[in-house]
């Protein structure tokens, strides 16, 4: 192998190196800070942060680990380059050498088309340029690549999503009991969450709690009919990517369903909040309970502007927790 | 979900895609790490080491603490090293087993090694023993490949890995459990579903057993064309393995510092394919609706089986969470889902990146042709046995109905 080959593999190797080091740690820092600044309760379900934080925490560790060994091997290696290598070899399992520098030549024979015999055509391993090599020929240095890793770390650097921000208020004021809704000390009348109500919904003591209490709900509205909907909102059972459909049935106080009307014209895909007692029904031909609130309108006008009332859409669809 | 406002459009865009992403990315790390250290560890210890890791991850799993709800008012930190503590001692006490052990792995490894389709038939297995799910599995496998394990065996591994699996098979049951015949207050357009045990069950049997076709068909293919069917950063070592020596490496530092070295050099490999999986599965995820879906899939129960393995390619879910998703297409026959379940942790657009990492294009349409081919003919068999299941009605759950309170 030329020197001067070997020089300018030293350097490309170097940098790419350094890309590496820097894009993993910037990765596990994203990670670790999320964590810490809770930008992952938008994206993930909470028992997941952990992950998010462990991961992030193990990368470092081995981007700590390489760091020093490449700051170290950086020391020694531009003196003796060459017995760096050779001492190397001697130091080094063989199956490793073998195993790159197969890899190298079964490429550079594909690609250049000379025929070398694979593992054979280059004995000494190179311990800190066999990767580089390996990149050489499989996908060069590869800066797109890095561009890639680094797309989530410039999306955090910008706040996006944003989740950080706005997002969170809404999810706490939504997904939980609110606390300033009036009357909430009673709990006759509070804002409840679609989670708490599927919760609930399927344990009988919680629902004997909570049924025939006076709720808040928002979601966002659907359905053709004049005397019952569905608010809908989303939830995360691991990622925002698997975010599923959350339904509470409202419905008109059968009585007063003559008399009233919640047009679905006019609601239509709209976000609304709205306010009725809590009941829980079983769904005809099967065991499943599930949250039903009934609203008893004393007029019209009163049905439309508090008992459902439009809201502007959350900028976050889903309901955590 | 019909958002109007663009700049909803573009933060839910990049929600979905962080989200996928950051979902995966600890498996990612685990997976490279994993990778990191079969390159570094002699072939004949890694089984048990794997063993030992594996078990800090189940006991991970399991333990208490990572349900951090529960504890999230209150963090006793005490509690916390206890936890970690006992999982590591776990994993350390399982590594000195198997070390002592090593004759009887050995057997059981040079069994394997006379025996190609018992070994298939086991790595089909290998998923519930180091519990992980695909993106964590596919850097493990590229360097198992390279550590001379044979290609049939990485296919079926790589395929069964993130479906039978303990971790994975616990959140089946867990989204179909509750669902057991539920359906808001409509009931009547409601399919009869399956239980979640009968869900689970089938998920983990359709799974293994596509895994499974596809490796011995791998196998084939490999006797013909042999490693061509491989990146060449996959390909085996031509030489015999020479690393047989019991001890690990003398250098520890040098063998932790490749072994670091290897894990981050995968890990940007992996994630910039993931990045770009992700970033493909949110552009469509912003033009999909899970609505649309079940209406267009309702009626017809063959066009559901194949819109549901659509669906599984296109929005790139953990398999982790995808049973979750699937429970909630109330609408759909329990065949169509068991196809999104089955056929998702198998082929996704993150996959499809990732594989080309792994596989050379003949080998990898092949893989992708035959498990969808499979997956569709199981599922069809599965739905044309259920919907005529002369018992359904007798020993359907959702039959009995519970009076209202």
């Amino acid at each position: 192998m030329a020197h001067s080959h070997s020089h300018d593999k030293h350097t490309t190797f170097y940098v790419e190196q350094i890309f590496t080091i820097a894009a993993c740690g910037a990765i596990a820092g994203v990670c670790i800070l999320l964590y810490a600044r809770n930008g992952l309760n938008g994206m993930l379900k909470s028992d997941q942060h952990l992950r998010v934080l462990f991961g992030g925490i193990g990368l470092l560790i081995l981007v700590a680990i390489r760091a020093a060994h490449v700051w170290i091997a950086a020391g020694k290696a531009p003196a003796k380059a060459a017995a760096h290598n050779h001492s190397h070899e001697h130091h080094h399992d063989h199956d490793h050498d073998h195993a790159h520098c197969d890899h190298d030549h079964a490429h550079e024979a594909e690609a250049d088309d000379q025929g070398v015999p694979p593992a054979f055509a280059q004995p000494e391993g190179h311990e800190l340029f066999h990767d580089h090599a390996g990149h050489d020929h499989d996908h060069g240095w590869a800066p797109w690549r890095f561009a890639l890793v680094l797309l989530p770390v410039v999306l955090f650097l910008l706040g996006l999503p944003a989740a950080g921000g706005p997002n969170t208020v809404n999810v706490t004021t939504i997904g939980d009991f609110d606390s300033h809704s009036d009357a909430s000390g009673k709990g006759e009348n509070f804002t409840i969450g679609f989670n708490q109500l599927e919760k609930a919904a399927l344990n009988p003591e919680v629902r004997d709690n909570i049924a025939g209490t006076t709720v808040q709900l928002k979601g966002q509205y659907k359905s053709d009919r004049p005397d019952r909907f569905t608010l809908v909102r989303f939830k995360i059972n691991c990622c925002a990517a698997d975010a599923i459909p959350l339904k509470a049935v409202i419905m008109l106080d059968p009585d007063k369903a003559t008399q009233f009307k919640v047009d679905p014209e006019k609601y239509r895909g709209k976000w609304v909040q709205i306010k009725g007692l809590l009941q829980f029904s079983s769904v005809p031909g099967s065991r499943e309970m599930i949250p039903v609130i009934v609203l008893s309108p004393t007029s019209q006008a009163q049905l439309e502007s508090e008992l459902v009332k439009e809201v502007p859409p959350d900028t976050n669809p889903y309901s955590n927790d | 979900m019909n958002p109007i406002d663009p700049v909803l459009i573009l933060n839910n865009f990049f929600l979905t895609f962080t989200s996928i992403l950051f979902e995966a990315l600890p498996w990612v790390i685990l997976g490279t790490t994993l990778a990191g250290v079969v390159q570094e560890v002699p072939s004949r210890r890694s089984p048990a080491v794997m063993l030992a890791l594996s078990t800090l991850i189940v006991t991970l799993f399991l333990s208490p603490f990572h349900r951090i709800e529960v504890l999230a008012s209150y963090p006793p930190v005490a509690l916390y090293a206890l936890n970690i503590g006992g999982a590591i001692g776990l994993a350390l006490l399982v590594l000195w087993l198997l070390w002592l052990a090593q004759p009887v792995v050995d057997y059981l490894m040079h069994l394997l090694g006379r025996h190609r389709f018992l070994a298939i038939a086991m790595s089909g297995f290998l998923g519930a023993v180091i519990p992980m799910c695909e993106c964590g599995i596919i850097p493990v496998t590229r360097r198992l490949l390279r550590k001379g394990m044979p290609l049939s065996c990485c296919v079926t591994y790589i395929l069964a890995g993130p479906i039978v699996n303990v971790v994975v098979l616990l959140t089946t049951y867990a989204a179909f459990a509750p669902r057991e015949g539920q359906d808001g207050l409509t009931g009547q357009d409601m399919a009869p579903q399956m239980s979640g045990l009968w869900m689970m069950g089938l998920r983990a049997v359709l799974g293994y057993t596509v895994a499974v076709v596809t490796g011995v068909i791998a196998e084939f293919m490999h006797r013909r064309y042999g490693n061509a069917l491989l990146t060449p950063l996959t390909m085996p070592s031509g030489l015999p393995v020479v690393d047989g020596d019991d001890a690990l490496p003398l250098d520890l530092w040098k063998s932790v510092s490749n072994m670091a070295e290897t894990a981050l050099h995968d890990f940007v490999d992996i994630t910039a394919y993931l990045i770009l999986g992700a970033l493909f599965a949110a552009t469509i995820k912003v033009f999909l609706s899970n609505e649309w879906i079940a209406e267009q899939s309702k009626d017809h129960a063959i066009l559901a089986i194949l819109i549901m393995m659509g669906l599984a390619i296109v929005i790139t879910l953990c398999s982790e969470a995808d049973a979750f998703v699937a429970a909630n297409f109330i609408t759909l026959r329990p065949a169509a889902k068991l196809a999104f379940l089955v056929l998702g942790p198998m082929l996704d657009f993150k996959l499809i990146f990732m594989y080309r990492r792994v596989f050379r294009p003949r080998l990898m349409y092949t893989i992708i042709a035959a498990v969808v081919v499979q997956v569709f003919l199981y599922s069809l068999t599965t739905h044309l046995i259920w919907d005529n299941y002369p018992w359904k009605t007798k020993s359907d759950p959702t039959a009995q109905v519970t009076p209202a309170k």
